[in-house]
């Protein structure tokens, strides 16, 4: 009798082992068990293998947190982390800006002011800010608070980096002396350059600007003097070209 | 054959992850060795080999108990944003346990009480932009455990448990706490729940070191799901201490079948076990003072480990 029983017990047991087995990957996995998955490999540094694997995902369930996910890989690739970008988000001047900037003097001046903040966030080139515009690109089809927050990070570090991009350009004792006194002196510089420097960073401005209007939709009112400077900037793109290209 | 089974095993179980501090403590090995250490009551069928009457009462808590208040707050909902995200934005997998309970064991029975139980568990992924599972819960239980031998080697028990709780489970990219108006999610589910969980076990007279079969359903109270718990175990007295050891398994929908290898070797005032599986390794040790008890149980999973403490009285 006793060696039926724990003969029983020995093949249930087998049983058990072999069903288990069969049967347990069956079950569809859950939206973050997904991303989990793929996570696992962004850790493990498999990049390609994670974004070709959130590509797809995405794809089959477009949700806010497969596409956060599928921009992070991105994010991870470039080295970043938004730890690091949170701290110096609150050092950002949210005053002294926004009084228009209609002489070169408080054009200069508000910009020395960004300066010292932007100063705080990572500075990146090359494929690393390649891929942060990439996932830039892929967070602005969602215009729900908690990718948007995302979003900003990313813009914000691309406006912190194309704008040290023209460090040569601020700093340049040339540059003050052209907008205060002839924008023509400008046109003799590489004027096409300081175009496209202005344009490309009050570009991700604005961008972080509606970033934060859909994060904070109470606090649109508290952003928009940085609007009207960012607007302003470029403003002084189109002159140049008005200026130097007539 | 191996199919029919299996298939029963899946309509019964379901994906389920519950802590519970006793498991822990000894890892699966609670559910396999009948020479328990008085701090544990895992498996129904112990019971039936009990004597004597007696009352218990037990403290266990983890690492990183000073933040169960903070917990606390989270499950009740009552946290800010910026409260969950200094909890949990330190970039690692966590465990907090904490938990006190009392009770009465008889000849065949027990009843037990657990006021106090809190459990956080987090999993932190992509240091870039940290993503975190979150399983956080608070629970207030009653059990009570029948156990009884059928005959001079096979025991079968019950353990019934009823319990109040509030779980909160939730997945979700730290930076969405900093967007607004987004930790309207944090909101625990609250519930009353019911867990039958029978068990028998097999001691054969004469086998071999005197062997022990014993397999349990054990049903979680947190979300009713339910895994297999099945070994054997071997005793052998030594004029040094006893020494008990053996295999089990815990079988569970969605996870992998894992054979867990256990020991536990008791030598006058003090305890030491060891529970080894292929994910999960537990290593207690405990000190019996007269009445009172106390344990130390280090817990270890892939890219984490935990100190687990434990204080307890018996009369």
């Amino acid at each position: 009798m006793k060696y039926a029983i724990s003969l029983v017990f020995v093949t249930f047991l087998s049983g058990l082992l072999g069903g288990c087995e069969g049967l347990h990957r069956s079950q569809a996995p859950s939206e973050s068990q997904s991303i989990q998955t793929g996570l696992e490999m962004v850790d493990q540094g498999q990049y390609e293998e994670a974004l070709q694997y959130f590509q797809g995902l995405y794809q089959a369930s477009p949700s806010d947190n497969v596409l956060k996910a599928w921009a992070s890989v991105y994010v991870a690739r470039a080295g970043l982390k938004v730890s690091t970008l949170y701290e110096a988000f609150k050092t950002f001047p949210k005053e002294n800006l926004g009084s228009n900037p209609e002489s070169a003097d408080d054009l200069i001046q508000q910009l020395r002011v960004y300066k010292k903040s932007l100063d705080l966030i990572p500075y990146i080139r090359g494929t690393a800010r390649e891929d942060l515009q990439s996932a830039s690109a892929i967070l602005q089809s969602r215009n729900t608070p908690t990718v948007r927050v995302f979003r900003g990070f990313i813009d914000l570090v691309l406006l912190r980096s194309t704008f040290s991009d023209g460090d040569q350009i601020l700093l340049s004792p040339d540059i003050k002396v052209s907008l205060n006194q002839n924008l023509k002196i400008v046109c003799k510089m590489e004027w096409r350059q300081v175009k496209s420097w202005l344009e490309s960073w009050t570009l991700y401005g604005l961008e972080l600007k509606q970033d934060l209007d859909f994060s904070f939709p109470s606090h649109q009112k508290d952003w928009a003097q940085g609007e009207k400077f960012f607007q302003d900037a470029r403003g002084f793109s189109s002159q140049l070209t008005r200026t130097c290209d007539p | 054959m191996k199919c029919l089974v299996g298939c029963a095993i899946l309509l019964l179980t379901s994906a389920s992850w519950a802590l519970n501090l006793r498991d822990q403590a000894l890892g699966d090995a609670c559910y396999f060795i009948r020479e328990k250490s008085d701090l544990t009551l895992c498996q129904p069928t112990n019971v039936a080999r009990e004597d004597n009457e007696f009352f218990y009462g037990n403290l266990f808590f983890s690492e990183g108990v000073h933040q169960a208040e903070n917990w606390r707050n989270v499950i009740e909902g009552r946290a800010t944003p910026e409260q969950i995200l200094s909890l949990i934005q330190d970039n690692r997998t966590s465990y907090l346990m904490s938990e006190t309970n009392m009770g009465i064991v008889g000849r065949s029975w027990a009843l037990g009480f657990k006021p106090y139980e809190l459990w956080a568990k987090t999993k932190i992924q992509n240091p870039s932009n940290p993503y975190a599972s979150v399983d956080a819960g608070f629970a207030q239980v009653l059990s009570l455990d029948f156990g009884n031998y059928l005959n001079e080697e096979l025991s079968v028990g019950l353990k019934a448990e009823a319990a109040q709780l509030k779980v909160l489970k939730q997945s979700l990219f730290l930076a969405d706490l900093l967007a607004e108006g987004t930790n309207v999610h944090w909101q625990p589910r609250q519930q009353t729940r019911f867990a039958l969980s029978p068990a028998a076990a097999f001691e054969p007279n004469g086998a071999w070191g005197r062997a022990r079969y014993s397999v349990m359903w054990k049903q979680s109270y947190v979300d009713s799901t339910g895994q297999i718990m099945a070994g054997v175990s071997f005793l052998n007295d030594f004029s040094m201490g006893d020494l008990e050891w053996g295999l089990g398994t815990r079988f569970q929908e969605s996870e992998p079948v894992q054979p867990n290898l256990f020991t536990q070797y008791a030598m006058g005032l003090t305890t030491f076990s060891a529970s080894v599986a292929k994910d999960e390794q537990t290593y207690a040790a405990f000190l019996k003072l007269k009445s009172f008890d106390s344990g130390l149980s280090y817990f270890i999973t892939p890219g984490d480990h935990t100190l687990l403490f434990q204080m307890g009285f018996t009369m």
